[in-house]
């Protein structure tokens, strides 16, 4: 399998649609979601993947902004992503299709 | 009319029947023709009826009708929706065009418009802007803001609700005895496309008295609209010329022009189904910039 075969060209991942976000100075953002009235402060690596387009998108589409933001490869962002994704699917703001 | 009508009610009432009660004949025959389910207030306030489980009260005449309190007591045990028509208008007429424009609104719509709208002032830092043709307001927030919206759109079992709150966020920079929030504020320009006047039921003696010159009053604003008002600090100075003086004596001395009242229509109606001329409950929640001055 080659690197480029690890991540998913299929566009599943979508940030749901009661999410609102205002970037910080930091880099991070403050994140409210309208369904629930939760609230919370974001790093920046959240605020990447919270940014990505409304619509279904691919794990690769996600993991190549977050290496560039962290200077590192898109092999080593691989596994970060994942657990970020799981983390932003837990609290909801995630969805997978 | 009748389709939403009971498409809205079925939203507020999770589906399950409610029966409009009112205290005008009229309109209880009205709505009874247009196939929703209508009746007066007079069978249950008499005891020859059960209160309802379910009810969508519209008071055309608060003089017909006990008081407040009275009224919450005999309905204690129903999730009620109450239309004030009579806080604005007691013209059958007027009614009518409530209750339609209630039919064309999404209620469903209207809740996730205020949850969105209350979501970004929580994000928002010191002020957000609203702006629009001959309108450009900055509001700027305090550290803790109040506000005053519908966030659900289902009643609960013995819930009341007054149909007011979903159909805005409101915020009030002034409080009832005319002092001036120094932390939330309203300035800049605001273009008027009309002018409403509501009567508090409970409102006795002086202020009471002047409901009917403020009515007045509003009525010959709306012919002159668009108006464009400029506030500043949370206080109307200027934009109203010849009006001035007139909205000063209705208002009261306390409140020397203050808003007392910020809101954002989410009762989206389309701008040819509204009927600007009518000082009508329902034109309250149309889509838009609110901002009150006094309440009566």
């Amino acid at each position: 399998m080659t690197r480029t075969d690890m991540f998913s060209d299929t566009p599943t991942i979508r940030r749901v649609g009661s999410l609102r976000l205002r970037p910080e100075p930091d880099g991070g953002a403050r994140v409210v979601d309208d369904s629930t009235f939760a609230a919370a402060q974001v790093n920046q690596a959240a605020r990447i993947l919270l940014e990505a387009p409304r619509e279904p998108c691919a794990e690769r589409d996600l993991v190549t902004p977050l290496a560039s933001a962290a200077g590192c490869s898109p092999a080593e962002a691989a596994a970060p992503v994942a657990r970020l994704l799981a983390d932003l699917a837990a609290h909801g703001w995630v969805e997978s299709s | 009319m009748r389709d939403g009508m009971l498409a809205g009610l079925g939203v507020v009432f999770t589906g399950q029947e409610a029966t409009v009660r009112t205290d005008e004949p009229g309109l209880a025959n009205w709505l009874t023709v247009q196939g929703v389910p209508a009746s007066m207030f007079e069978g249950v306030l008499s005891g020859r009826e059960p209160a309802p489980s379910r009810a969508v009260a519209v008071p055309l005449d608060h003089g017909r009708l006990p008081s407040r309190r009275v009224l919450r007591d005999i309905f204690s045990r129903s999730s009620v929706l109450w239309i004030p028509l009579a806080s604005l208008s007691t013209d059958p007429q007027v009614s009518r065009y409530g209750l339609e424009k209630f039919s064309e609104i999404d209620i469903r719509g209207c809740v996730a418009a205020n949850r969105r709208i209350i979501s970004q002032l929580r994000l928002a830092r010191a002020e957000v802007h609203m702006t629009g043709p001959g309108t450009d307001l900055t509001i700027r927030l305090p550290e803790q803001l109040r506000l005053s919206s519908r966030t659900r759109p289902e009643l609960l079992p013995d819930e009341h609700s007054t149909i007011g709150n979903y159909f805005e966020v409101a915020m009030s920079p002034t409080d009832p005895a005319g002092r001036v929030d120094t932390d939330l504020t309203v300035s800049g320009k605001l273009r008027t496309d009309s002018v409403l006047v509501a009567r508090h039921r409970e409102l006795t003696g002086a202020r009471a008295g002047r409901f009917g010159a403020a009515a007045e009053l509003a009525e010959k604003m709306r012919k002159c609209c668009p108006l464009y008002a400029w506030i500043r600090g949370n206080r109307f100075v200027d934009g109203f010329g010849p009006f001035t003086a007139g909205i000063h004596a209705a208002s009261g001395p306390e409140y020397r022009g203050a808003v007392t009242e910020v809101a954002v229509g989410t009762g989206v109606l389309s701008a040819d189904r509204v009927d600007w001329s009518l000082n009508c409950l329902l034109n309250e929640g149309a889509a838009g910039v609110r901002l009150g001055w006094a309440t009566v």
